[in-house]
Order: structure tokens, then sequence, then C-alpha cells
């Protein structure tokens, strides 16, 4: 895992993260790693990177979320154990967030949802979803690349209208 | 924030996001370097990752084909499914199960999946259930929103309705849903129950605890502990991987031969082997089990009847 190190730091780097927070996130991942004592890795080196990328991914999601919420979105923060359940704000964000996917997928044709789905929820390789609906690996890719489009632009739009802290109810509808 | 990125950036970020899901070091050494060439590239990929963590479950229409089953589907048991056909109002082509009762039907009405066979079940309320192997729920006849685990494992989608939760029963104790998508494993004495959306409460007689997403409550004979998961890690048994955080190599054998369908047996020595990990489940049925095998370093043999594990022969210091 140290040979890895200097790379991982650079695909840190690479990927903006401040140098304090790259120490952090590695020694993050080597707590991770060091609590499997006998799993199966078959690529250690792009688990490793797939790791630290999902760390990433999932710290600015919090980042981004904890700031939406200091906008207006009022949220009791609770420990790790047991949580008193999300708030109502947090249920209509995330309401909120689900409506703007859904309408965003919603125009797609359903060949391309069902490659997303086996792609990213079922986890199936490119290969795989081609063999299976006997397409070329291209046309798997051609797919993929419109639905994750989609989903950038959702995503897009409702950065675009997130709830600033001087936004009233009624601004809304109008 | 740059909401217009050059033609073509967020095409190459999208493509990247979708290449390193199941790349190798080289390839996330090449997005480096890809990277490192303009920092605007971090920026479009970022927001390619973020776009990309808003998909779930929920946000896809349901599939009309069984797009969720791993592994091939099987001709359905008319055996197993004689008593529940008078409940069914449609059985679609190769997978879900559209259940409907009659408005009243008393008697409860049970699903049951042999090993390495997986299915979905519609409930009339909009509820979704994907059973996982050797499973077996029954669900009340009554029109009630309540079912019973069995045995076996199953992932509910539940659809919420506050005055009228859904409830399932797992070894005497209740869950309740508010809200919730929630996987929920019954094996012996061994219960697991991950949060994958919204929150639970496990155990409502006892005033149990309440559990939100990213959640999971293990219990058997001697424990219960909560800890914290990724709940996109969660259920993984539907995305054809089986992952664990220091489990028992029992517990491990028991789920695969339950998903898969494929029976393998364990040497007693092995038992408490503690296993963290995770096992992708091959159409190879034999491959995933010489792949663990190899990991763990012990011994597989087939034998009639399925697969043993053993601790290799050998004299060890």
């Amino acid at each position: 895992m140290l040979e890895f190190r200097p790379e991982l730091l650079r695909f840190l780097a690479a990927r903006r993260v401040a140098a304090e927070d790259s120490e952090d996130l590695l020694q993050e991942l080597y707590l991770k790693i060091a609590r499997r004592p006998c799993g199966p890795v078959l690529d250690p080196r792009a688990y490793l990177y797939r790791a630290l990328d999902h760390m990433i991914v999932d710290r600015r999601r919090a980042q981004s979320r904890r700031a939406a919420r200091e906008n207006g979105w009022g949220q009791i923060e609770s420990g790790d154990g047991i949580d008193p359940g999300p708030s109502p704000e947090t249920i209509v964000a995330a309401r909120r967030r689900l409506a703007a996917v859904q309408k965003a997928l919603s125009v797609l044709p359903e060949r391309t949802l069902l490659i997303l789905r086996r792609f990213r929820l079922d986890d199936v390789g490119q290969k795989d979803i081609a063999t299976e609906l006997g397409i070329s690996v291209s046309a798997v890719e051609k797919h993929l690349q419109r639905a994750y489009r989609a989903l950038a632009e959702a995503r897009e739009r409702l950065d675009a209208e997130a709830p600033g802290p001087c936004r009233l109810p009624d601004e809304e509808g109008g | 924030m740059a909401h217009d990125f050059a033609p073509g950036l967020l095409t190459e970020a999208i493509a990247w996001r979708i290449r390193l899901r199941h790349g190798d070091g080289e390839a996330w050494e090449s997005f480096v370097q890809w990277l490192e060439q303009d920092p605007v590239r971090a920026e479009a990929y970022d927001r390619v990752a973020a776009a990309e963590s808003e998909l779930s479950e929920d946000a896809l229409p349901a599939p009309r084909l069984p797009a969720n089953d791993d592994l091939p589907a099987r001709e359905p048991s008319i055996r197993r499914w004689g008593a529940v056909a008078a409940g069914l109002i449609a059985v679609a082509a190769a997978g879900t199960v559209i259940f409907g009762l009659p408005s009243r039907s008393p008697a409860p009405v049970e699903f049951a999946t042999a090993p390495g066979e997986h299915r979905n079940v519609a409930l009339p309320d909009g509820t979704r259930v994907a059973l996982n192997g050797g499973t077996r729920l029954r669900l009340a006849g009554d029109g009630s929103r309540s079912a019973e685990l069995v045995s076996g494992e199953a992932l509910f989608t539940v659809r919420h309705d506050a005055s009228n939760p859904f409830e399932v029963s797992v070894g005497g104790r209740t869950v309740r849903d508010v809200g919730t998508v929630f996987d929920l494993l019954s094996d012996g004495d061994r219960l697991s129950l991950e949060v994958l959306e919204g929150s639970v409460v496990y155990d409502v007689a006892g005033g149990g605890p309440h559990l939100t997403a990213g959640q999971v409550l293990r219990s058997d004979n001697r424990s219960r502990t909560i800890s914290r998961a990724e709940p996109a890690a969660m259920a993984s048994w539907r995305s054809g991987q089986l992952s664990y955080d220091a489990a028992p190599l029992s517990a491990v054998i028991s789920d695969l031969s339950r998903t898969t369908g494929t029976s393998v047996s364990l040497d007693p020595a092995l038992d408490e082997l503690p296993f963290t990990g995770s096992i992708r489940i091959d159409t190879d049925r034999a491959a995933t089990v010489r792949r663990l095998a190899e990991a763990l370093g012990v011994t597989a043999t087939q034998r009639a009847g399925g697969w043993y594990l053993e601790p290799h022969r050998r004299a060890r210091p």
C-alpha cells in the first residue's frame, strides 16, 4: 500500500484536494485497508484509486449539502449511533432532488434506462451489458453518455434553483 | 461555478467516469494525466460524479424487463407457486411478479425462492420486494401492510404511508418502515438490517432503535451492533456482489449458497474465520468459489452436492 502513496497523492492533487485533506483521506484509506484482514482484491491499485475517488465524491457531496442547509435548510446534526431521523427539511430537499432526477430520466428511451440501471445500480460492466443485449460496447457507451448527460443537466438545473437564504416561499409558484 | 465548459469537456468527463467504474490501475493513471493537463477538467469530473451520485433505484422507472437479476432467470417453479397463484393478478414474462390480493383474502400468501433464484414482487400498495435465493416471505392476506420474513433475505422498497406503516416481522421482532428502502436478512439466529434510504424502527414492541439511511444493525444470539455503511454498498447481493466487514466465514458461506444456489460447506475449523471484502458472483459459479478459496488461502474441493472449503493440508507453523 505504501508503494502507491506517491501516485495516490498525485491523484488527490489532480482532483483538487487540499494537501492537508489529502493526508486525512489517505489516513482514512489506510484504516479501511487495515480492517480487511483477508478480503480478496483482484487489482489492489485500482481498488485504492476507486476507494479514494469514492471518498472524495462523498465528502464533496456532504459539503455541498451542508452548505445548502446553512443557506436556510435547518438541520440538527447528530453524531453516529442512533439518529432522531432525518429532519423534514432534509426529506424535502431529498424529494426535490429525486423529482428532478426522475424528470430528467423520464424523457430517455427505455433501453438507455435499462443500460444505465445495469451499469450503475447492478454494477455490470459495459462488455457484459453489450453481450446481454447483443449490441456493441460502443453502443452501450453511447447510451451511458446520454444518460449521464441527462443526470448532469438535472444537477445543473437543481444547482441553479437551489434555495438561497433570502428566498421566500411565495416567490416560487410565481 | 463554471456552468459552461468547453464543448466536449463534459463528454470527456463522462467517458472517464464510465471507464473508471470498472477500470484497472492503468486507467486511473491515464485519468490522472488527463486531469493534470487542465484544472477545469477536475471540475467537470466532479460535476459528473456528483450528478451520478443522485441516481438511485427510486429515480429510475421500474424496468419492464427484470433487469436487476444478475443471474440468469429461471423458469418459475409452478409447484412452489401453486398456492400463490390465486392471489396473483399478473405474472410478467420472466421476473417481476405483480401481486394483487382480492379485497378480502384472509389466507396469508407465501413467496419462496430456491437457492440461487432471485425474484421481484410488487405489492398492490406500490411496495416492491426483491427476494434473494433461499428466501421465504409471507404476506398477510388481509390487505394489511405487513409481511413476515420467515428466512433468507429481501430488499424492501416501501411506499410510505405515515398513517399505515409497512411492517415486517422477523425472528419475533417487528421492523416498521418510516418511508424506506431496507434490506433484511434472517439466517438462523443471525439477523441483519441495512437501511439504504429513509428510516425504520427495529423491534417496535421493544421500543427498539430508530435506524436511518447508512446504518446497519446486525444481531445474533450473542450481540447486537449498529454500524455505518455506504448505502451504495448495501443489499449488494442484488448486484451480484456480497460484501463483508469482519463477518464469520460461516455467515459468508451461508449467504453465498443462498444467493447463488451453489451449495458450499465449510470445515468447522473455518467457521469463525473473519472475512472482510467483496465476493463478485460470477455466472461461472466454480470460478466464484475458487476465487474466494484462493483469497482465503484455503482449499476448495468439489464434491457431490457442492463445494467444500477446508484448511490447506500441510504442516502449519
